[in-house]
Formats: C-alpha cells, structure tokens, sequence
C-alpha cells in the first residue's frame, strides 16, 4: 500500500495540449484579441444597433477602436506570439503551425515571416548595423535615431525591401523559399477577409489598427528595449538590451521587460523569467545592466514627448532602478571623462 | 479556504492579468452599444495615458 502511495505521490500538472501550464494564456489572448475583432466588425455592419449611422460617428469608432485592436494586436504578436517563436507552445507541431497562421495575421504579418525577422535577424545579429535590419538605424556617434523617425518608417517600408531580399537570397535555410511563399499565401487568403466584407470597414478596423500594432505598439516597444547611450563596442558585455521592472507592465505583458535576461538566454520560459531575473541580480549590479522601475510604455512615453524627444532619450537612458545603481567606472559620464583624460581628445561616440 | 478554490482563485487572477488588455478593449468596444463611439475614444485616450503612467 505505501509502495503504491508513493507511487501515485503529486506530480506537476502537465497539460495534455500545451508545453507549459502557463501557455494556456498565450492561446486565451489571441482567441480575445480574435473576439475585440470579430466584436468592432460586427458593430460596424450594423449600424441599426450600434448607432455608426454617420461619418462622425464612424470616424470617432475607428480611432477609438481601431487605436484599441492595434494596441493588443502589437502586443499579441510582438510580445504573445514572440512566446511562441522561442518556445512553441502547443506539443504538437501541426498545432503550433496552425495556430500560428491564426495567431499574426490579425497583425498584418505571416506567421513565418515575423519569426524570421525577430529569430534568424534579430536574435541572432543582435544590434549588427548591417544585419540586424529590425532595429533602429544610428546616428553617427552611436545613438538610435529619433523614434518618431522609427516609428514612421520602419514597418512596412523597410521591413518589406528586407524580407524580400532575405528570402531571394535563401537567408536561413535553402527551404526558405518555399516556406514564405506558402505562409505568404495562407496569410493573403485570411487577410483579404475583411475587405471583401466591406472595404471601408478594413481600412479603418483592419489597416490601421495593423499600423498602430507594428508602428506604434512593436516599433516603440522594439526601441526602448535597446535604446542606449554609449557606443556598443566600448559598453559592458549587456549593454544590448534594458531590463523594465514594473510588476503591472509585466503582468500584463509576458514578461517582456526582462529583455537582458530573454537575449542572453532566450530558451527561458517566459513565466520563470522574473524568477531568473532573481539570480542574475547579483550580476546585473556588477556589470552595471541598465535597469528601470517602470515598462515599456512609460519609457516610451518619455522618448516620444513632443519637441522634446531628446531630453526624454537622454532621461530614459540615464534612469536606473533603486538597488542597480551601476559601480561608477561604468557610469557613461565617468567613462567619458577618462576617456577625456586618457586621450586628451573628446571621446565623441560617448558624448554625443 | 480550501486548497482547490485556491488554486482556481490564483488561476482567474493570472488569466484576468495577463488578459487585461484584450478584455479591457473588449469591455470598450462592446460598450459602444451603450454609450456610442464618441465616449469609446474618450475611454480609449484615457486608458492609453493610465497605461504609459503605470506601465
């Protein structure tokens, strides 16, 4: 009898269908995002009970709602979707596949093509000027350029010329071909929904809410994750990324804002994230990691005030969390003053 | 409290979490039927400058 007791001892829950218990909740936000979708259309096509009657009222809708899909579609892909490119989170590939055509093209993209911008460009040539197409372009003494320049011009203008080329030049794999012509198409196919329902209704509740998803929410969110001060190739090994601390942001957010710890080991679930962020502490302090108590969006609502996006850079990128004050030989303005001493020329790339 | 109620308690509260998002614009969008399209964007602006205040 003990034997058998001992045998049968509680063993953690594992999920029939998913790779983690806390998986369910990256299905459970795309079925939701799915439903604000179907939700705002449906109010759209009838006007009769939703009061959209006029062009004012329209107009009024979509950028309220519109603004709203965009939103939780940035985060749905950039940050929910991004899960699973690391770590599918289905057990079976087929579902993981599927699903994943289910998953980005409310988002304006294909499946595989927004896994090979962020895995085989981003992750692996991480802040590589020439390589790493995904990032903001720098200024000449190292610094990101404006983020309204960003903002604006990166998706799609310069993300589409890239995926483009990649693919033609088999970037990834000799399959890649046929992969993103065959994500391509299933992505047109589910795509091209809304504008046969009613054109006027895709403009406003299905392109624009994708320029707000990959413009506003992914291109600001992609920006501060790595906006930095200094030249990358004098900076502490993690000067590539920012850690974000706050408790709400993360909840609601997956746990992106522990973004040195994703890069350097992106295999780490995100639920256990805040928990390896704990042992690496120790470390972060040492190595001066630069660390904020708020999340992405505060830090991008720095960088982006009006007239004023530089002081909101220089502000962001010299905050740091109570308990990660950095030792001073790694504080930029210390460096640049021995680097100032040592040469007796001015160390622009750090000044700048 | 028993041991299971708990676990559903800690389970909700993860889901609504982690889903605030989504549900939040849910909750707005829907409420168009009540309130009309005009207090949608009102409540979407506010909700945005709450989010970059907190978040």
């Amino acid at each position: 009898m003990a034997a058998v007791a001992e045998g049968t001892r509680a063993r953690p829950r594992r999920s029939r269908i998913f790779s983690h218990p806390a998986d369910v909740h990256c299905a459970s936000y795309n079925v939701i995002v799915l439903l604000c979708y179907g939700t705002a259309f449906w109010l759209w096509l009838h006007p009769e009970t939703s009061g959209l009657d006029g062009w004012q009222a329209r107009l009024a809708f979509v950028l309220g709602a519109g603004f709203l899909l965009g939103w939780i579609s940035g985060v749905n892909v950039g940050v929910n979707f991004h899960n699973h490119t690391h770590r599918p989170i289905f057990r079976s590939p087929a579902l993981g596949r599927w699903f994943g055509h289910v998953w980005t093209f409310s988002g304006g993209w294909p499946a595989y093509y927004w896994y090979h911008s962020h895995v085989v460009v981003h992750h692996a040539n991480l802040l590589h000027e020439q390589r790493d197409w995904t990032l903001p372009r720098r200024r000449a003494d190292g610094r990101f350029e404006n983020i309204y320049t960003y903002v604006l011009l990166h998706w799609p203008w310069r993300y589409v010329p890239h995926l483009v080329r990649d693919f033609s030049l088999r970037r990834g794999g000799p399959w890649v071909r046929r992969r993103a012509l065959k994500d391509g198409l299933i992505f047109l196919a589910l795509w091209s929904i809304p504008w046969f329902i009613d054109p006027w209704m895709a403009l406003g509740l299905w392109l624009f809410p994708q320029w707000i998803a990959n413009g506003v929410i992914m291109g600001s969110g992609m920006y501060v994750q790595h906006a930095m001060s200094e030249g990358l190739a004098d900076g502490p090994g993690h000067y590539h990324s920012n850690t974000f601390l706050s408790r709400f942001f993360n909840l609601t957010m997956f746990n992106i804002g522990y973004h040195v710890e994703h890069h350097e080991y992106p295999q780490v679930h995100w639920s256990a994230l805040p928990r390896f962020h704990k042992k690496l502490r120790e470390r972060f302090v040492r190595e001066g990691v630069h660390v904020v108590p708020y999340g992405y969006y505060h830090a991008a609502h720095k960088c982006t005030r009006p007239f004023q996006t530089e002081d909101g850079f220089s502000e962001f990128v010299g905050d740091q969390a109570r308990g990660y004050e950095r030792p001073l030989e790694l504080v930029p303005a210390r460096r640049a003053a021995r680097a100032l001493t040592d040469s007796e020329a001015p160390a622009t790339h750090l000044t700048g | 409290m028993s041991l299971s109620s708990g676990r559903t308690l800690r389970a909700l509260g993860a889901w609504l979490g982690h889903s605030l998002f989504p549900l939040v614009a849910l909750a707005l969008i829907a409420g168009t039927v009540l309130w009309g399209p005009w207090v949608t964007l009102a409540l979407a602006i506010v909700w945005w400058n709450v989010v970059t205040r907190i978040g």
